[in-house]
């Protein structure tokens, strides 16, 4: 991307480690790093798709982002100031810029509040507008979903998959935030509502001037939003470009791997799919080096330092990997 | 009842009455019919609001009730507002501090509560407090010379009433203790059942939906938590308070609470039936009585049950 893009967020090595606690008086210990040493940068009004499969720690590091989860160690710059320090009670006034979209729409809604009391409640905590003004934007906001806003007095079990869903995305824009983090906001929908939800998030992006981080398991429903894509692979990041470079021309073996794995709609041009060996390693207790070197078809495993994120060849497409651009098959370049 | 009980004839006329004598007794109080027959003359004098007299006072059995209905539902409301206060406290709190101290702390407590008898507990608090430190009373209601003329035979709110604060206190001495003591068991119940429910609710997507909003622990916990919570903790209070009704016997027995636990042990061990009769009856009709009210609070404290109107 270039450079006059302003950076909204930035990770600075940042990382979320769990101490699990085994045996029968717990005596052992060991450390799951779930998210491993990240950094990052997300400019403003983009949306970056974030790809990876189940367990590598995407939802970790969108939770860290929302102040769910403090970081073990790293650093979150958003607007000049490093959230990763600050304490809980200052953490929280940061909430009205930083919001997040849950998976299920079936259980991220309190049964208990009507639409109106769900979508007011974080203007009312975060002071963002007052009194007769929030009724309206109640009402303004169920319109800008596509909801009627005559729905406001009932209750979230009245409603359907999809539009719990833009009953979630009304909530999250409620307080006029920069960052919308939507942690697999589709994958719980029908593809045809994933569609129109995600059609919704885009139109949304532009009224608002939004940023999205955008953290899904699929390639397809991330390949329609984002303008840019970051592949985590174990708790790390493995490759991050813009959209087209990812699809087009991979290089990391991972993502190789993933794009093999969609479906091309033409028989004709079927391409050879990837098939990675093994399964995915415990993140209890990662592989040194290259943490995808037990699974990768290049299995270089020349150092024990696990490579760093890099610009390929001086331009934006950042890549963790010794040999980028190896296909199976071929020696590593 | 009536087949492993003594002959309430024997105890009502005496060891040197007559057989002559007894039969006419037992003719008048109807017991040489069949038991059958019985049983419908009861029902029916049951449904006419007449619960017959008893066998040794020769009183209606409903005034001699009604004169010892509120004590006994005193010490019931005192007790369990005593159990869902502090129940639902303590339950709340362990679930908010899980695995720490609190909350082991809070349920060994809990464990204890539910598995201590009652009496035991009664006669302990009373060797404690009463015999040790000579805090509270160990018996009765009230000082007799503070005893409220009329009123509703509630004594705390009677002298409440009429201002007398003296006599007010020294009540809520004398039922500090048989409250407590009758509590107890609820309480632990409460407690975990608070606890297992806030547990549920605080895994549950809403609540992390309610921290990303920006809402305070406190917010989240008050708001969003226990309100989704108090469903299985309505229903358990509702349960319970039926049962401390009929938990009353052992508590009242121990404290010398003039109420219809005591009454009605007084009447099992002279064979009274129809007293007897009567209270089970009582109590049996406040239990179905808190279910049903359980259920309707249901009603108005989760949106999603409605019960069906003429249009739904």
């Amino acid at each position: 991307m270039s450079e006059e893009k302003q950076v909204l967020l930035s990770l600075k090595g940042l990382s979320k480690h769990f101490t699990i606690k085994q045996g029968f008086f717990k005596g052992k210990s060991s450390t799951l790093k779930a998210v491993d040493n990240i950094s990052l940068d997300i400019y403003k009004g983009e949306a970056f798709g974030l790809v990876g499969e189940s367990g590598c720690g995407k939802t970790t590091l969108g939770k860290m982002i929302a102040g769910l989860y403090h970081p073990t160690s790293g650093e979150i710059w958003f607007d000049g100031t490093n959230l990763a320090d600050l304490t809980v009670r200052q953490r929280r006034t940061f909430c009205k810029d930083i919001q997040m979209i849950f998976q299920d729409p079936y259980s991220s809604l309190n049964p208990r509040m009507t639409v109106e009391e769900i979508i007011s409640e974080p203007m009312i905590v975060n002071k963002t507008h007052k009194g007769p003004e929030i009724q309206k934007r109640v009402e303004k906001l169920l319109t800008c979903v596509g909801l009627a806003s005559s729905y406001k007095n009932r209750y979230p079990h009245e409603f359907s998959g999809g539009q719990r869903q833009r009953i979630g995305i009304a909530r999250a824009i409620a307080v006029n935030p920069k960052l919308i983090i939507c942690d697999e906001a589709v994958s719980a929908l029908d593809v045809s509502i994933q569609a129109q939800i995600l059609n919704l998030l885009s139109d949304l992006k532009d009224e608002f001037g939004l940023t999205y981080l955008f953290i899904a398991h699929g390639l397809a429903a991330v390949k329609h939003i984002s303008d840019r894509i970051g592949v985590m692979y174990l708790g790390s990041m493995v490759e991050v470009a813009p959209k087209e470079a990812i699809y087009d021309n991979p290089l990391h073996p991972y993502t190789k791997a993933l794009i093999s794995a969609i479906p091309i709609m033409d028989p004709n041009k079927r391409k050879s799919r990837i098939l990675l060996q093994g399964d995915l390693p415990s993140p209890i207790d990662p592989p040194k080096g290259c943490r995808f070197a037990s699974r990768c078809y290049v299995a270089c495993n020349e150092s024990n330092e696990a490579p760093v994120l890099c610009p390929y060849k001086g331009t934006s497409h950042l890549v963790a990997c010794a040999h980028p651009g190896t296909n199976p098959g071929s020696r590593p370049a | 009842m009536r087949v492993f009980s003594p002959d309430p004839s024997i105890i009502v006329l005496g060891q040197h009455a007559t057989t002559e004598k007894i039969n006419a007794w037992r003719t008048a109080m109807g017991l040489d019919k069949p038991i059958i027959t019985q049983y419908i003359d009861y029902m029916t004098a049951v449904l006419h609001g007449d619960f017959g007299l008893s066998y040794f006072t020769n009183t209606p059995v409903t005034a001699e009730l009604l004169a010892r209905l509120p004590a006994t539902i005193e010490l019931a409301v005192l007790a369990i507002i005593i159990a869902a206060t502090v129940g639902i406290f303590f339950g709340v709190l362990s679930a908010v501090k899980k695995n720490s101290w609190i909350d082991g702390l809070t349920m060994t407590t809990a464990l204890i509560g539910v598995s201590m008898p009652v009496f035991w507990l009664g006669m302990i608090l009373i060797i404690i407090f009463s015999g040790y430190f000579h805090l509270v009373p160990s018996g009765g209601r009230i000082d007799t010379l503070m005893r409220p003329m009329g009123g509703t035979g509630f004594y705390l709110w009677d002298t409440l009433s009429i201002g007398d604060f003296e006599a007010f206190f020294n009540a809520l001495q004398h039922a500090a203790l048989p409250a407590i003591t009758l509590a107890g068991y609820s309480m632990a119940i409460i407690t975990r059942m608070t606890r297992s429910s806030m547990l549920d609710v605080l895994h549950q997507d809403y609540i992390r939906t309610a921290r990303a909003k920006g809402l305070s622990p406190v917010q989240v916990i008050g708001r969003h938590a226990f309100r989704n919570a108090l469903l299985p903790i309505v229903t358990v209070v509702g349960l319970q308070f039926g049962s401390l009704l009929s938990g009353a016997v052992l508590t009242e027995t121990v404290f010398a609470w003039p109420g219809i636990g005591a009454y009605s042990v007084e009447c099992i061990l002279r064979s009274d039936f129809p007293v007897i009769q009567a209270v089970v009856l009582i109590v049996a009709t406040v239990f179905v009585l808190m279910n049903l009210i359980v259920d309707l609070l249901y009603a108005a404290l989760d949106p999603r049950v409605k019960y069906a109107t003429g249009e739904a």
